[in-house]
């Protein structure tokens, strides 16, 4: 089963993200702060990491430049501010694998998800 | 250090002489909080007071005698010898703001005040400095500054107004002396009054010049608070529709009420959610903090696929949607405003029409390619159509009610429309039936297949 870890400061939407992609599979873990996300990403592997960019103590940004040369994982963005696509496609250049907007329409979520989980990467 | 007892007669001679030694000087000097320090005409320190070599963090006796490159940094101890070459020159005293490390390693702003008098007995100039720590002055000054901003800007808009019809009234006062016919004597008071005027007016102008400068950096302001309130609205709104999408699974075990609330709910939510949506776009828009983006668009692809999305709000009505669309090239546009535009004209017609058919026709017109969505609804009446794109207006509010709607939509199409520069307008007859026909410019970038 593909381990996710979902980082999000609003528990409620934390909660229901974890109950959504969970009902379809995944197994979902939740970190409502970015200092307990590095924990947890230190502690256990994750398939994919789910950031969103607004958060207490940190950005998504930050977490994201601070790991994503140290941990083997898929990364996706989850947020309510709107990128351009010029940036979209530096990002994708990157390796991040997506960045969905908030608020989500539950299908596209999963099936954006499950997209995401069913490539095959070849890690370095 | 000798008591030296200064004569003088009665009272003040006995206070005096009990106050005025050198001895009782030195304490009031020691007491001050403020930092003081005594240069010589070689800028090396011959007197300083307690509080100052608890600034440095060294004893008195470390310091008598010494210079400031004893102390500082030589780039910092070069400053302080210019500015104290500075005084001794003019003969003035001046006051500097700098920022210093201070002994415990924490970074002071202090504002030093240094003057100078000329010794009596030598001849020689002595400088003496005192320094005042405004560190806590500026934070407050700082955060006032960042608070005042928002309140400023709206007054500066007003007082710009104000400003800008007391110019006018006095250009046509002005106009208006020129106009009257005269006599040599009273042409040279009204040159007078015209220098006058003249001179206000040019006041007035430079004025506006610096508000202007003003007013565009809290612009910044404004918009930072746009990209603020966009986000917070977004949160909660972000946890309602995922709350509602799990409940959606267990719909089948919801009594006939529960499921009612469901989709009001949803309902609901949705309408908020395009409501937050078309208010901070149309801020946007009207605070000229819009960009556009430009993307290749498919025309017929696009009418197609939104079409396509769009059929699921003709429910049970019976309605006919199709397209008919000529031979058109990809053109180049901000792609999710079209599909904006689209999505507003199309789902009008589906919400204003209970029965018949609703088209849609794009063909090109020179440069321009022109849409138009025709219907057999309710239709428009002659007297609302003018005031039909703008914020808020809703030709019935009794129809917001009933077909739901919020009055924006039709407000944000027609400045997206406007901003890239091509135009909208809207035809109807009541009871027969509606068209909105609009066009955008080209912009060709890639040849038709």
């Amino acid at each position: 089963m593909d381990r996710i870890l979902y980082v999000e400061d609003n528990p409620d939407t934390a909660n229901a993200v974890k109950i959504i992609l969970g009902n379809v599979g995944f197994d979902v873990d939740l970190a409502l702060t970015g200092d307990e996300g590095l924990k947890k990403i230190a502690q256990s592997h994750y398939d994919l990491i789910l950031l969103d960019i607004m958060l207490p103590d940190m950005s998504g940004w930050d977490i994201y430049g601070k790991i994503k040369t140290k941990v083997k994982s898929k990364y996706a963005f989850l947020s309510a501010i709107p990128i351009s696509s010029e940036r979209m496609m530096q990002l994708h250049k990157e390796g991040v694998s997506d960045y969905i907007i908030k608020p989500f329409v539950k299908a596209d979520l999963i099936s954006r998800i499950q997209k995401i989980l069913a490539v095959e990467e070849i890690y370095n | 250090m000798d008591d030296k007892k200064i004569s003088s007669s009665g009272a003040i001679g006995d206070m005096e002489a009990k106050y005025k030694t050198p001895t009782f000087i030195n304490r009031i000097i020691d007491t001050l909080t403020d930092p003081i320090f005594v240069k010589d005409k070689d800028h090396k320190f011959i007197f300083l007071n307690d509080a100052f070599c608890k600034f440095i963090g060294h004893k008195k006796d470390e310091l008598i005698g010494k210079f400031d490159y004893d102390f500082f940094p030589k780039e910092q101890a070069d400053i302080f010898w210019k500015k104290d070459d500075d005084v001794f020159r003019s003969n003035e005293a001046n006051v500097n703001e700098e920022s210093l490390t201070d002994s415990k390693g924490v970074v002071k702003l202090i504002s030093t005040t240094k003057s100078i008098f000329t010794d009596d007995s030598s001849g020689d100039k002595i400088l003496v400095g005192i320094i005042r720590d405004i560190t806590e002055r500026k934070t407050v000054e700082e955060a006032l500054k960042k608070n005042k901003d928002l309140e400023t800007f709206n007054k500066l808009a007003v007082d710009r107004e104000l400003k800008m019809i007391e110019l006018k009234k006095k250009i046509a006062e002005l106009k208006n002396q020129l106009e009257k016919k005269s006599d040599e004597k009273s042409l040279i008071l009204k040159n007078e009054e015209l220098e006058k005027a003249k001179l206000a007016a040019l006041n007035m102008m430079e004025d506006l010049a610096e508000s202007n400068v003003h007013l565009k950096e809290l612009d910044q302001a404004k918009t930072d608070f746009l990209n603020i309130a966009s986000h917070e609205l977004k949160t909660p709104l972000t946890a309602i529709s995922a709350y509602l999408d799990v409940l959606d699974d267990y719909k089948e075990q919801f009594s006939k009420e529960q499921l009612q609330g469901l989709e009001a709910i949803k309902r609901n939510s949705n309408q908020l959610r395009t409501l937050i949506g078309n208010i901070l776009e149309l801020s946007r828009i009207e605070s000229g903090r819009f960009e556009l983006s430009k993307q290749d668009v498919d025309v017929e692809k696009k009418i197609v696929s939104i079409i396509d999305t769009l059929k699921v709000l003709i429910g049970e009505k019976n309605i006919e949607l199709k397209a008919d669309i000529g031979k058109l090239p990809v053109i180049s546009t901000d792609e999710l405003r079209f599909e904006e535009i689209l999505n507003n004209l199309i789902g009008n017609a589906i919400k204003f029409t209970d029965h018949g058919i609703i088209s849609v026709v794009a063909t090109q017109e020179k440069d321009l390619i022109c849409i138009k969505v025709t219907d057999t609804g309710i239709g428009i009446p002659e007297d609302k159509i003018k005031n039909l794109f703008q914020n808020f207006y809703q030709v019935d509010s009794s129809l917001g009610r009933r077909y739901g709607g919020t009055g924006l939509g039709l407000a944000l199409t027609k400045k997206m429309i406007e901003l890239q520069g091509g135009t909208i307008i809207a035809e109807s007859l009541p009871g027969k039936g509606s068209t909105f026909k609009f066009t955008l410019p080209i912009n060709l970038i890639k040849k038709d297949s």
